[in-house]
């Protein structure tokens, strides 16, 4: 059992490359629980959640109220382009994580690695090339490795985003069973089922936080259905 | 010990199971240069391809043109250049990266600007410099040539070997991960600055090493070619790395050995350059088979 940290946001406001993408944010997050992070595109939920992750410089403070002093985040990018003629594997991929030995030398088995596969249930896409993956089989890759240090709090850029039905409910498995044993996550999504249906708060996002609460009060505050959110196919 | 080593060529020599050219003291050194080039280009070479910028390594290589052309200016020895190429080619690499995290400039084309005024100022300098050395000289840095391999040119290469060979051991795995997803790597505190930084000092170490085997002019080929052909025909990143270290190790020592035992007058960088290109070519064609066959199946 772990336990998830709390986030406090003050008056954080994030400039990227002259352009302030978010202004004067102010927002507090209870730890072991599932938030939600939406809004229109551009709005700056990347933003935020690069910024979280240490990406970003800003200014206004990130507070993570860490309880048992660790300070493992694991944080899950949106998928960026990719050149999918390489021949990098997806045990290549976890091995540039935390595999003391080079990459280019024999894998002689880590324990780290073996926990998150079987969690992920990646066992049989680590010789698989990472170009060859479908979608929703690249994004638990990615998930595995969000996990590979043991995170207590997981910050996800669209994990949902291109997987099909049966990834998604295999992902939102493993993330029912993060939160279950403790751990906090931040998630930024568009299907508003989804939101509804698994986050415990929902921030909405718009160059500076528009509306936080309990989903269903958020999105019908916000007169759902949004521009930006989508039913859930 | 480079003398014993000498030695213990030229014992294998007179038994009969080394060809008569081993008997020659530069002929050893150029093999020896080659046993460490090879790997480390090849090496390196693989960082180059993953992160796209083989661009980066030509402009690099052309610099040392200017390197060479100021020692020779400032009095250093014509054949041993080393402190100016040493100190421009470095300049040049950090100066570069340090351009590129100030300017909203395109990475390719700061390379390109960055790359012409490097062979602008090589090519001005050695006009000058030509005009007051042996011209074959010149020939010599441009294309690379087997007699310059002295004793002391192994001892700067052996240093740059187990430095590059120790920076790869211990941070490979996250060099790899920062040119694969510098987000990712940098959520896991990695310095993604610092591995940039060092990514180019060590493009710019390596050329320097290799500039006297291979040539200002082609010692970015080597860096290229080999990893681009494992590419091609690896499955996993251990087997491009194995596969471009070893395409790049045997291309030198065929480049360097082939036209010295066949008596061709050819200079050791394009000899070099031109096995590579066969490998390339050899694996175009496993690539091509491969996917013919794939493709029937389907």
């Amino acid at each position: 059992m772990i336990k998830g940290p709390s986030l406090h946001l003050a008056n954080l406001t994030v400039a990227v490359k002259g352009m302030t993408l978010l202004s004067a944010m102010d927002l507090s997050l209870d730890g072991g629980l599932w938030h939600g992070i939406a809004g229109p595109n551009g709005g700056g939920k990347s933003t935020l959640l690069k910024a979280i992750a240490g990406l970003h410089n800003h200014s206004g403070t990130i507070e993570l109220h860490w309880p048992e002093g660790r300070d493992a985040i694991g944080y899950m990018p949106q998928l960026s382009p990719f050149d999918a003629s390489l021949p990098v594997t997806a045990l290549d991929f976890l091995r540039m994580h935390c595999d003391k030995r080079p990459v280019w030398l024999r894998f002689k088995g880590d324990p780290k690695i073996a926990a998150v596969v079987e969690k992920v249930r990646i066992q049989g896409l680590l010789s698989k090339r990472l170009g060859t993956l479908s979608s929703g089989e690249r994004q638990r890759v990615l998930l595995a490795c969000a996990l590979l240090n043991r995170p207590h709090v997981l910050l996800l850029d669209e994990p949902l985003a291109g997987v099909d039905k049966y990834g998604r409910e295999q992902i939102l498995e493993i993330l029912m069973n993060f939160k279950a044993d403790g751990g906090t996550i931040i998630m930024i999504e568009h299907d508003w089922q989804i939101l509804q249906q698994y986050c415990d708060s929902l921030s909405w996002i718009d160059g500076t936080l528009q509306a936080h609460g309990e989903p269903n009060s958020v999105l019908q505050s916000l007169q759902v259905p949004m521009i930006g959110l989508r039913h859930a196919s | 010990m480079l003398a014993s080593i000498h030695s213990a060529f030229s014992h294998l020599v007179d038994s009969g199971l080394l060809p008569s050219m081993f008997g020659y003291g530069f002929v050893v050194n150029a093999f020896l240069a080659c046993l460490m080039i090879g790997p480390l280009l090849g090496l390196l070479g693989t960082l180059v391809v993953v992160k796209r910028l083989a661009f980066l390594s030509e402009a690099v290589g052309h610099s040392a043109l200017t390197g060479v052309s100021i020692g020779i200016l400032m009095g250093e020895p014509v054949t041993e250049p080393w402190i100016s190429l040493f100190a421009f080619s470095i300049l040049f690499a950090l100066t570069l990266q340090w351009v590129r995290g100030r300017t909203t400039v395109p990475y390719d084309a700061l390379i390109g600007v960055f790359l012409a005024f490097a062979l602008a100022l090589g090519a001005a300098l050695l006009m000058f410099v030509a005009k007051k050395i042996n011209a074959h000289l010149v020939e010599q840095v441009l294309f690379g040539s087997i007699l310059t391999a002295s004793a002391y040119d192994l001892i700067i290469l052996s240093a740059i070997t187990l430095v590059v060979m120790g920076l790869a051991w211990f941070s490979a795995n996250h060099a790899f991960l920062n040119a694969l997803s510098p987000d990712i790597a940098q959520s896991r505190r990695i310095s993604v600055t610092l591995h940039d930084y060092g990514f180019v000092l060590l493009i710019a170490l390596v050329t320097v090493a290799a500039v006297k085997i291979i040539g200002a002019i082609l010692v970015g080929a080597l860096l290229l070619i080999p990893a681009a052909s494992a590419r091609l025909i690896a499955q996993d990143l251990r087997g491009m790395v194995g596969l471009s270290v070893l395409i790049a190790t045997t291309s030198a020592l065929v480049g360097v050995l082939l036209p010295m035992h066949m008596k061709w007058a050819i200079g050791t960088g394009p000899a070099i350059i031109l096995v590579a290109c066969v490998w390339f070519i050899v694996a175009i064609s496993i690539y091509s088979l491969r996917k013919g066959g794939s493709t029937a199946c389907a």
